[in-house]
């Protein structure tokens, strides 16, 4: 065997992430040098799994000793002080929900609980000791990102990274492989956020399948996307759907499910960029170019615009989409990964 | 005497921030009150060693408000680096010794060294007067452990050992439950830590990679039982004010059959006045359960987790009073009753079903703990002596599981 391969897989923020590591070269080692390789290997893909569950500590809405549970309670009373990575994390926030229109606003959790979407027997949600459960926000406080300190400007936020922690952490991730000497990863959390680091030696790219679903969930062909140093997400609205159907995107502009079903696929040089555009564009395909004015490609704003030409500067590759396929049911991961 | 040098200073404005322009987005409103500490000013503070504990004590003191990182120091560059982005303007230096000299300002030292290298920066920063927080365990062997309280003796500075069930509050009320006879008489009592991973530390630079990798020296890890197990054993000791006077133990390599000698899973036997036993399991190739303490009286048992806790109480038990209000889970067919901090103020402001979980992590309380008490002038929590007793469980216990012997043990005075 050429080169040593690892899959290394965690559960984190209610889904499954798994990392495909390679290790190039590994012809002609001797076992113990093999050993050694694997090791080293193994240690720097615990290493990039420990920022993923440190992501979730810090930011998951779930754990009452999350800082997000934090923000969400005390942000009023005291700033939380960021570190490099979070202040990525609330810039990418803060950036896109400004240039979104506020299709991207992390301040849904106070909705999607009335929605039932938070009502699952594992995970309870750390909405504060009195939630209102009203659908409709209520714009009483503003979110503040001062130097390093963040900080509300009233008690009473709701805010849910669902939308771009789980890129997050995998930006977090891909940085701890890189550090670690890793050249050669593809990481994904949920299989909806793709980060791919450099690609499979002798080829030029991470090649991974997206299915085109359309609104009544019937696959109508598929996607083939390369991958080579850049993220991939993919988001569609009704992936998961409450006990009375609605799917599981609200528009924070309103509190309420969308009118019809969508779905986004987004290229970009982060994974949370990806993720939080990928997350926008589903609910305002119409903010394709701010997504774009950022650094983000978009490949589908929506179930019928599918890519039909060939990306520019040969970084990834989309060819037209094959012959239909077998229907996929509606709760289908948005994107197959194929080391 | 008085062994506190920190003083009280002019408060740092809780609200200061960094200089820069406001980026704001509109918020809903819900109300939530506090009873937080706010410490009175950020003491100026020395990290010693940046690898994962290190890094995560630094987000935990970022969120307490009570320490701003001045230096951190590691003689591995990447970790330095990895440090940095969570303490950003902090200078950065190989060693304790330079980082000293060049803040004389500083302290607090916090050292979360590899186990066997914390015994210099411990003495160091002690000699210098300088409060010190040191991971568990204090040391892994007899002469370490005696340079360290020698100097924690010699110093008019306090000294705080990071075995965090002292400074937990879930914890604490779970001991005086206890304590109160809830469970009425203790039979047995069980500790687990199960996390599947390696022991393995990524190195970029090959020649970094045996220091990185010392858990997995013999020469110079207690194992298992010495880094994670030392926590739990010190959990015991605190609830029962009693120590294990001799240890049994057993260990193979289950998984990682990578050449280590190091054992992935330990199983131990602490034998307790009594006829009492303690068994304990800490392995490396399941995380089923996570990490959890279990004490088993005639009336109910107490189920431990670090952030949660359940009482589970026999069919014959007599009513407590509280559990009529209390949150409860399941358990397959047992029904534990959720023991919440703070239980009779969240009652009387009918909230006790919400009151389920710590609201920050363990770490937090144990540094929390630390810097109050130095704001304070009181005492620490958790004081080298017990630091030191827990170290000599440990280290009989891996003794007994590489001997096979079953071992005396003397925790000292």
């Amino acid at each position: 065997m050429d080169d040593l391969v690892l899959t290394l897989s965690a559960r984190a923020m209610g889904t499954r992430f798994e990392l495909v590591l390679v290790a190039p070269g590994a012809r002609g080692l001797d076992a113990a040098a093999r050993q050694r390789a694997t090791s080293q290997l193994r240690a720097a893909g615990e290493a990039a799994l420990e920022q993923i569950h440190d992501t979730e500590r810090r930011w998951s809405l779930f754990l009452s000793t999350s800082r997000l549970t934090r923000l969400n309670q005390h942000g009023h009373e005291t700033p939380l002080v960021l570190d490099e990575d979070d202040l990525e994390l609330w810039s990418t926030v803060l950036e896109v929900h400004a240039a979104s229109g506020g299709a991207f606003d992390p301040d849904v959790a106070r909705a999607m609980h009335a929605a039932g979407f938070h009502d699952q027997p594992d995970r309870r949600a750390e909405l504060g000791p009195r939630p209102e459960l009203d659908e409709q926000p209520v714009r009483a406080a503003e979110l503040k990102l001062q130097g390093r300190h963040l900080s509300l400007t009233a008690p009473g936020p709701c805010l849910d990274l669902g939308g771009v922690a789980k890129g997050h952490a995998l930006d977090r991730a891909g940085r701890e492989l890189s550090e670690a000497g890793v050249t050669c990863a593809l990481l994904h959390g949920g299989t909806s956020s793709v980060l791919a680091i450099g690609a499979p030696p002798g080829q030029a790219a991470w090649q991974v399948r997206a299915p085109l679903v359309d609104p009544q969930g019937d696959t109508q062909g598929e996607l083939t996307i390369a991958l080579c140093d850049v993220a991939l997400a993919a988001s569609r609205s009704d992936s998961q759907r409450n006990a009375v159907g609605t799917g599981h995107i609200l528009d924070p502009r309103t509190g309420r499910a969308l009118a019809a079903a969508t779905s986004s696929l987004v290229l970009a040089p982060s994974a949370a960029l990806a993720d939080a555009w990928a997350t926008a564009l589903c609910i305002d395909p119409t903010r394709r170019a701010a997504a774009e004015a950022m650094g983000a490609e978009v490949l589908a704003p929506s179930l019928a615009d599918r890519p039909t030409t060939t990306s520019q500067a040969g970084r990834y590759e989309i060819p037209s989409p094959p012959a239909p396929s077998t229907p996929l049911p509606p709760q289908s991961p948005p994107c197959n990964v194929e080391p | 005497m008085q062994r506190r040098t920190l003083i009280k200073a002019a408060a740092l404005g809780a609200g200061a921030v960094a200089a820069g322009a406001a980026r704001s987005f509109a918020q809903p409103a819900i109300a939530f009150d506090s009873d937080d500490w706010v410490p009175a000013r950020a003491v100026p503070t020395i990290l010693v060693g940046c690898g994962r504990q290190g890094r995560t004590i630094l987000t935990e003191l970022a969120d307490l408000g009570a320490a701003t990182i001045v230096a951190i120091c590691d003689p591995v560059l990447s970790r330095r680096r990895s440090a940095l982005r969570r303490a950003p303007g902090a200078a950065e230096y190989d060693d304790l010794e330079a980082a000293l000299a060049a803040h004389p300002d500083a302290e607090v030292v916090i050292v979360a060294t590899s186990s066997h290298r914390h015994a210099d920066p411990v003495v160091m920063a002690l000699e210098n007067q300088l409060a010190v927080y040191c991971e568990a365990p204090l040391a892994t062997t007899e002469a370490d452990l005696q340079r360290i309280l020698a100097a924690e003796k010699n110093s008019f500075a306090a000294l705080h050992v990071g075995m965090q069930g002292r400074t937990n509050p879930l914890y604490a009320h779970a001991r005086d439950f206890l304590r109160s006879g809830a469970i009425r008489d203790l039979v047995s009592f069980d500790a687990v830590h199960h996390d599947k991973q390696s022991w393995t530390a990524p190195a970029r630079d090959p020649k970094d990679a045996e220091a990185l990798n010392w858990r997995l020296d013999p020469a110079l890890s207690l194992g298992l039982a010495g880094e994670w197990g030392v926590h739990q054993f010190d959990v015991f000791h605190w609830f029962l004010s009693e120590y294990p006077t001799a240890v049994r133990g057993r260990g193979s390599i289950q998984l990682h059959k990578d050449g280590r000698e190091v054992f992935d899973t330990v199983h131990l036997e602490l034998e307790y006045p009594g006829e009492r036993l303690l068994t304990w399991e800490g392995t490396l190739c399941n995380s089923f359960g996570k990490r959890a303490e279990v004490f088993c009286g005639t009336a109910g048992t107490i189920r431990l987790a670090q952030d949660a806790g359940w009482l589970f109480k026999e069919s014959d038990a007599p009513t407590l009073g509280f559990e009529v209000y209390a949150g409860r889970e399941h358990f397959h067919d047992e029904e534990g009753i959720t023991l919440v901090v703070d239980a009779t103020k969240l009652a009387a402001q009918e909230r006790l079903k919400e009151g389920v979980g710590l609201q920050r992590s363990p770490l937090t309380f144990a540094l929390e703990s630390f810097y109050k008490g130095l704001e304070a002038g009181t005492d620490v929590e958790v004081s080298g002596e017990e630091g030191a007793r827990a170290v000599r469980v440990a280290m009989a216990a891996c003794q007994a599981v590489r001997s096979g012997e079953r071992i005396e043990i003397d925790v000292g005075d």
